[in-house]
């Protein structure tokens, strides 16, 4: 059973949030406006942080940290979820089932990397640019919560794919799988199965220079980072 | 030529040799990577070939078309200008196209200027409305009276209105926003472009004020690079010196940021070539073989530019100044590269020359990792314009914009208001207008507005009304780019030529028209010599006819028997290029290149460029003065300093995209709008607080602005990022944000380039009373 | 107990005075704009409210947190203190337990109000997941209000057939209702025997209920593992805190019943002595958890503690921090110390001012960790500033309790008769022997 991961390249990262903005356009996340923008309600499944700038002037530093969900290996969401609406699937992914979210949001203030998002509002896509929508993906109402899928529509459509052809998926075509990776102009971010310990992602999470967020809570994030130099 | 030991050189060669691989033929990317249909679900869906508009860079595209819409932009993983990638303005692409602002007929002005009242007509009536106008002016002898004015026109359009503006009979063809760099490569090299930088091989590069990671071309191109120097080629990690009066991103990430007094970069860089010149670390080899005026411009610049006296103008500390030079002059291949921001000061051209020389003292022109020649694809020549009396007397006539009242410059928009208002050359009838929005862009929007108001017809070919079209009389929107034919040469800085190409992706969702299309239709209507200079019926058949030239050339990663088949597989795969660049120097180059890589008049790299002397410019090398600002330093205390975002698109309806907005700042927490940087000291002794409300002033004007305090600022320079301010534009740019451009004043101008220089004004910042 | 004293305990049920029907009628007034703005909400969503990321919880979770505590008061009174035999808290068990049953529903409704999709409520029966502490409240919070209603009716059913004995003058649908809810009393030794045998098993439930409830409710921020949040002492620092808001309310219900019904004589000086010896007790206590936790934290210095640590002591919540430190401690105890020994108006003044210290004491603990959540930067920093929206509908909850108190007052006596009358006491001295 394969349990994909994804690991970004600190070093090479440059900050330039396409990343973030492949992720709203495929995954049909709409933008809040400067109202709602301002009162902390702008929606970024996946998001660019920034660290504290320290450092004296002028030798000033600051890292730039795209942060998709982690898709925890131990998930403190899927743990208070009351209904399920968030679970843990076979190959790892922790995925949402819109159907069933009450709107408690208890897992939104159980992530510990604040990835989640809630719909204040429905999403608003003001005519025509409803056109533009991912048929791929559904459009979430107002009252459920929301974030990261590693791009699950593609990922399941690439493995029905191969399924078809009678082969495994390969690791060259998961590298780039997910918006976010193919997207990326440094070519920053890799995607792929950390059970393959051939894969790029099993490889790069050996580095010296890999590490995790938060790792001293134990919820084992699949997404693994190199350091910047 | 450097002695680079055969180990280094092995290793260097054996990367490079992969990169190159890469870049190599279309055919074993495809082989290789075998990404395209891999990476995302095939489906119902077809992937249709396009070339972004958001920005100069003009990345290619692919972009998934799911029942007749278009749902995704993906990059082109052919074009090796970003290799399948995009950055974040071109993923949201689909904004523009499905953008509820766009305009969706020709419109006539009901009403007076500015008033905002439209009335939507048929494209046959506004063709001939405008037609006829311009007929008119031709018939009456003066043709000259037309000016069309433009600004970043995608792919061949510049060229188009260019054809079109020679073939009317008007000098005119006025590009809002010439550029400098490809001067000073001009005066040094004989060469009439921008220069290209091998970045995938440099080792060190002394960036001054370049900006790689924000809004430097080509976006994607630099930003790969930028990953390529740190992690492509491992074990040899690249060094990045940032030389820039703020921390930007690529401060951020670079390994060293140099603060800087901004406007003196050039006497830097004379600083550093001192050193380099005092201390024999320059490239011997290569100055005596391939350099004229070096002792005149040595000898100056040991002269006048020691590190003492550069330490005082600059604000670098003089151990820095001596630590760059030897590190640049040390390791091998170094780059110098100026950004932008240098041309916008009133010694602009001075110092891109003085960086440049920088790479000719260390032999970094035309080796790998150094500075390439940017080679245009060979694409057939347009044939000459018909020569009736009337365009003959046109042409013959004075440009209205006067740009030989600057040394080198070829176009000087910012003249054009006194000139249009007082008619003192000529009455301006007719002025067009095709992505340029001056009363937004440009300083000193009152001029403009005097000058608009003298023009009886203003046309605007622009998807989007804003500041500048309000005032038209007619509008005859174009396509948005993904509904279009698009063929752009591109400058990706990889030296080999490239010309990527797009197709319409979608049916036209309005009645717009593709604007090659329109000027081709204005031509024919106005008929006569215009009509015989454009034979083609429609802009893509220019476009056919232009590509043959590939065709002919037999090479690149196209070859096909006929022109229909070349045709078909350049337009499937949505570029073609011809890789690889054959350096002429460094161990594995062509020294007969060198013939076409420095074409001056002495067929070397000139220090002391000769082209001053054949247009009589007096001049005295190393050639930098002092920048002159705006304002006094008394009243004035702060040096303003503008800059672009990543997250800042360029074009009609660029400031009309949500998506961006809640991206915008990065490295401050603002989205929907812009702000000003001040340094924290500076502000409490302001008595400023993070976010207060603050107003920047200038001798010209004032704006109002949330402030934020940051580490990365200068103590008397503060930073503006610049685009928004609009007040028309669409619902999502109207209010969003300040222009800092109306701060600039268009007095102080670079003498050599004719540039303004924007980057030269001073500001005094305070705080905004409440009742403001 | 005399006959004149039953009478008074029995007359306000005959009639409705002037006041009371205005007050009434402003309580339903309130309570009706509560329901329209949440009418309003429904349709617009929770956009309308505050909330933002990070800050996902705000005013509706306090106020849950805060009538299920203000719930544990007369649990505390009628349960607890039975079990240890404290016959003074005999008069005031009603009461206090009226405060249980009224104020519980709000507690859960204000969760419910707070849901995304409420419309979808039911999906909580059809898959809940036991792991979820979210699960665990609802199943305790339904136990705890089901059996604190049981436990209420129980104690007041002898009662309820002396309303359907004793008062004769009433219109008959009053009547109607006392004789079917009496369910056939008969006011028999027998039936007084089982019905203290029942009431003292209850007891011993409830009491655990109370300690499970409140700690499973804190849990709902203790098993997450944001700073602040995630801390051992979380659980019974919540429950002393629900019984110390709920004792404050105690005492100004007591205050208010004795000034409107005139019970001088029922409710003395002695009860609200016991109470304010209580209370001493409940404010050092709340103290010694407050140090234990802050000063552990303070100590450690844990960064991502320390953030919000400062957030509460001089950052953005330090006003309601030091607030409700005072409201909580220095004033009530103050109170208790010297002028409440014998003035009833300062007793009722420490018990408002501590209920409404504990309200912040919700606040501060809810909101100040959302605003700096684990993986902090400067786009995750957070704030929250409540809307009118979150304020009408809180203000409508609390007029609810009021109202259904209101209201239960005007029917029944809230001042138990049987347990104080001679007759059963000496049933039950029987039954011991």
């Amino acid at each position: 059973m394969p349990k994909w991961g994804m690991v970004i390249d600190l070093d090479k990262c440059t900050g330039c949030q396409a990343c973030s903005m492949a992720c709203r356009v495929e995954n049909n996340v709409s933008f809040a406006g400067p109202e709602q923008a301002e009162i902390g309600r702008a929606m970024f499944w996946q998001e660019v942080l920034d660290t504290e700038m320290h450092g004296h002037y002028p030798f000033l530093e600051t890292q730039f940290v795209p942060r998709p969900c982690m898709h925890c290996e131990h998930p403190p969401c899927v743990k208070v979820c009351p209904v399920g609406a968030t679970f843990q699937t076979e190959d790892g992914l922790v995925a949402m089932d819109y159907e069933l979210c009450i709107g408690c949001r208890m897992c939104t203030i159980a992530c510990p990397y604040a990835v989640r998002y809630f719909n204040w509002l429905a999403p608003r896509f003001p005519t025509p640019l409803e056109q533009a929508l991912n048929p791929d993906v559904p459009v979430r109402p107002r009252g459920v919560v929301e974030k990261c899928t590693f791009c699950i529509h593609r990922l399941r459509a690439a493995q029905d794919r191969a399924e078809k052809e009678g082969r495994t998926l390969r690791d060259a075509e998961m590298v780039n799988l997910p918006a976010c990776n193919q997207v990326c102009p440094a070519a920053a971010r890799y995607f792929g199965d950390l059970e393959d310990p051939e894969s790029t992602v099993s490889r790069l999470a050996r580095s010296p220079r890999a590490f995790a967020l938060l790792e001293e809570l134990g919820t084992e994030p699949k997404v693994h980072y190199l350091t910047g130099e | 030529m450097r002695h680079i030991s055969r180990r280094t050189f092995l290793k260097l060669a054996a990367v490079s040799a992969t990169a190159a691989a890469l870049y190599e033929s279309s055919g074993s990317i495809l082989h290789a990577l075998n990404l395209i249909d891999r990476a995302t679900p095939p489906d119902d869906a077809v992937w249709v070939p396009s070339v972004c508009q958001l920005c100069p860079a003009e990345c290619g595209l692919r972009v998934r078309v799911v029942g007749g819409l278009a749902v995704k932009i993906e990059g082109n993983l052919l074009n090796p200008n970003n290799q399948g990638r995009t950055c974040p303005k071109g993923q949201v692409g689909l904004q523009l196209l499905y953008n509820p602002d766009r305009l969706q007929a020709p419109l006539k002005r009901v009403g007076q200027r500015g008033e905002g009242r439209w009335q939507a007509i048929s494209w046959n009536e506004a063709i001939e409305a405008v037609a006829a106008r311009l007929r008119d002016v031709r018939l009456a002898g003066t043709a000259e009276r037309t000016a069309f004015l433009y600004d970043r026109p995608p792919g061949l359009l510049g060229e188009t209105i260019a054809r079109f503006c020679r073939a009317m009979g008007t000098p005119n063809a006025i590009d809002a926003r010439p550029d400098v760099r490809s001067q000073a490569l001009f005066l040094t090299q004989g060469w009439d472009s921008q220069p290209g930088y091998d970045l995938d091989r440099t080792r060190y590069l002394l960036s001054f004020n370049f900006a790689l990671l924000e809004s430097a071309q080509p976006t994607v191109r630099l930003l790969r690079a930028y990953s390529f120097i740190r992690r492509g080629r491992p074990g040899d990690r690249g060094r990045i010196v940032q030389i820039e009066p703020r921390l930007s991103v690529t401060g951020i990430k670079a390994d060293e940021w140099v603060p800087i007094r901004p406007g003196t970069e050039g006497a830097l860089a004379l600083g550093l070539a001192w050193v380099i010149l005092r201390e024999r670390l320059y490239d011997r080899e290569f100055v005596d073989e391939h350099c004229h005026g070096f002792e005149e411009w040595s000898k100056a610049v040991l002269e006048d530019y020691s590190p003492a006296y550069v330490a005082a103008l600059t604000s670098v500390p003089e151990e820095t100044i001596k630590r760059l030079a030897r590190e640049f002059a040390g390791m091998s291949p170094a780059v110098a590269v100026g950004g932008e921001a240098i041309d916008q000061q009133t010694n602009g051209l001075a110092s891109q020359m003085a960086i440049h020389s920088l790479n000719a003292l260390v032999g970094s022109i035309d080796v790998p990792g150094g500075v390439v020649m940017q080679r245009p694809p060979p694409l057939t020549p347009w044939p000459d314009v018909f020569m009736d009396d009337v365009t003959t007397q046109g042409l013959s006539q004075p440009r209205l914009d006067g740009p030989e009242h600057y040394r080198l410059a070829r176009s000087a928009p910012h003249r054009l208001p006194e000139a249009i208002a007082s008619g003192d050359l000529y009455p301006l009838e007719a002025l067009l207008l095709y992505r340029a929005n001056p009363l937004h862009d440009a300083p000193d929007p009152e001029a403009w507005r005097s000058a608009l108001d003298k023009v009886p017809l203003i046309v605007s070919f622009d998807p989007f009304i804003e500041e500048t079209s309000a005032y038209a009389d007619y509008i005859l929107p174009d396509h948005t780019f993904l509904e279009r034919w698009i063929a752009a040469p591109l400058q990706p800085s990889l030296g080999y030529p490239v010309l990527a190409v797009g197709q319409p992706v979608v049916e036209p969702l309005y009645d717009t028209r593709a604007f090659g299309d329109v000027l081709i239709q204005l031509a024919r209507q106005v008929g006569g010599g215009p009509g015989v200079s454009f034979p083609w019926s429609d802009y893509v058949k220019v476009l056919r006819f232009r590509v043959g030239g590939l065709v002919d050339s037999s090479r690149g990663s196209i070859r096909a028997a006929t022109a229909d088949e070349f045709w078909r597989e350049l337009a499937a795969r949505g570029v073609w290029f011809d890789s690889p660049y054959v350096f002429a120097g460094g161990e594995e180059g062509n020294p007969e290149a060198w013939e076409a890589v420095l074409t001056t008049p002495s067929g070397k790299f000139e220090f002391t460029p000769q082209a001053f002397d054949q247009r009589e410019i007096s001049a005295t090398p190393p050639y930098y003065e002092s920048p002159r600002y705006a304002g006094t330093e008394g009243e004035y205390p702060f040096h303003m300093q503008l800059y672009t975002l990543m997250a800042q698109a360029t074009g009609p309806g660029a400031a009309n995209l949500p998506h961006l907005h809640e991206l915008y700042g990065l490295h401050v927490k603002r989205t929907w709008g812009n702000w000003v940087e001040i340094n924290p000291e500076t502000a409490h002794e302001l008595g400023i607080a993070n976010r207060d409300a603050v107003w920047v002033e200038s001798p010209v004007g004032k704006i109002r602005l949330p402030a934020r305090l940051y580490e990365g600022t200068q103590a008397e320079t503060v930073n503006i990022p610049a685009g928004l301010g609009h007040t028309l534009g669409g619902q999502w740019a109207a209010g969003i944000g300040a222009n800092p451009e109306h701060l600039v004043d268009r007095r102080r101008v670079d003498e050599l380039s004719g540039l303004v220089a924007r980057q030269g004004v001073r500001v005094k910042v305070y705080k905004a009373e409440v009742g403001d | 107990m005399a006959q004149d004293e039953e009478t008074l305990l029995l007359s306000p049920l005959t009639r409705t005075s002037r006041g009371f029907g205005i007050f009434i009628a402003l309580l339903v007034a309130v309570v009706l704009v509560g329901a329209a703005i949440y009418g309003y909400q429904w349709a617009n969503g929770l956009s309308v409210t505050g909330m933002n990321r990070p800050v996902y919880m705000g005013i509706y979770i306090v106020n849950f947190v805060f009538f299920i505590g203000l719930a544990h008061s007369g649990t505390f009174i009628s349960a607890i203190l039975r079990l240890v035999g404290a016959d003074w808290r005999k008069p005031l068990a009603r009461a206090a337990e009226a405060i249980t049953v009224f104020s519980v529903p709000f507690g859960a409704g204000s969760i419910l109000i707070d849901l995304g999709r409420l419309d979808r409520m039911f999906n909580i029966f059809v898959h809940g997941r036991f792991e979820s502490p979210l699960l665990w409240d609802v199943v305790s919070v339904s136990l705890y209000l089901l059996s604190s209603i049981a436990f209420f009716y129980l104690s007041l059913l002898p009662d309820i057939a002396r309303c359907r004995d004793r008062l004769i003058d009433v219109p008959r649908w009053q009547h109607q209702m006392y004789r079917v809810l009496s369910l056939g009393w008969k006011d028999h030794p027998e039936q007084y025997r089982r019905l203290e045998k029942v009431l003292a098993a209850m007891a011993v439930f409830m009491s655990m209920l109370v300690i499970i409830v409140h700690t499973v409710v804190s849990w709902v921020f203790g098993m997450t593992v944001q700073p602040g949040w995630h801390t051992a002492i979380l659980g019974p620092f919540f429950l002393v805190g629900a019984v110390f808001s709920g004792s404050g309310a105690v005492v100004v219900t007591m205050a208010v019943l004795r000034r409107i019904f005139h019970l001088e004589d029922v409710l003395t000086l002695k009860h609200f002595d016991y109470m304010r010896k209580l209370l001493i007790a409940l404010t050092l206590v709340w103290l010694y958890f407050m140090v234990a936790e802050y000063l552990t934290t303070f100590y450690g210095q844990e960064v991502e503690e320390m953030l919000v640590f400062w957030q509460k002591f001089t950052g953005t919540y330090a006003i309601p921090f030091w607030v409700m430190f005072t409201l909580c401690f220095a004033v009530p105890l103050a109170i208790f110390l010297t002028r409440g020994k014998r003035s009833i108006g300062w007793m009722v003044a420490a018990g408002l001012i501590i209920n409404v210290g504990m309200w912040l004491e919700r606040y501060i603990v809810v909101v100040p960790t959302l605003t700096r959540p684990r993986l902090l930067s400067e786009l995750t920093m957070g704030n929250y500033t409540p809307t009118w929206v979150e304020g009408v509908i809180t203000a409508a909850c609390f007029a609810g309790l009021l109202l259904l108190y209101a209201l239960f007052t005007r029917f029944f006596p809230i001042i138990p008769i049987w347990e104080r009358s001679e007759e059963v006491e000496a049933y039950l001295h029987e039954m011991e022997e």
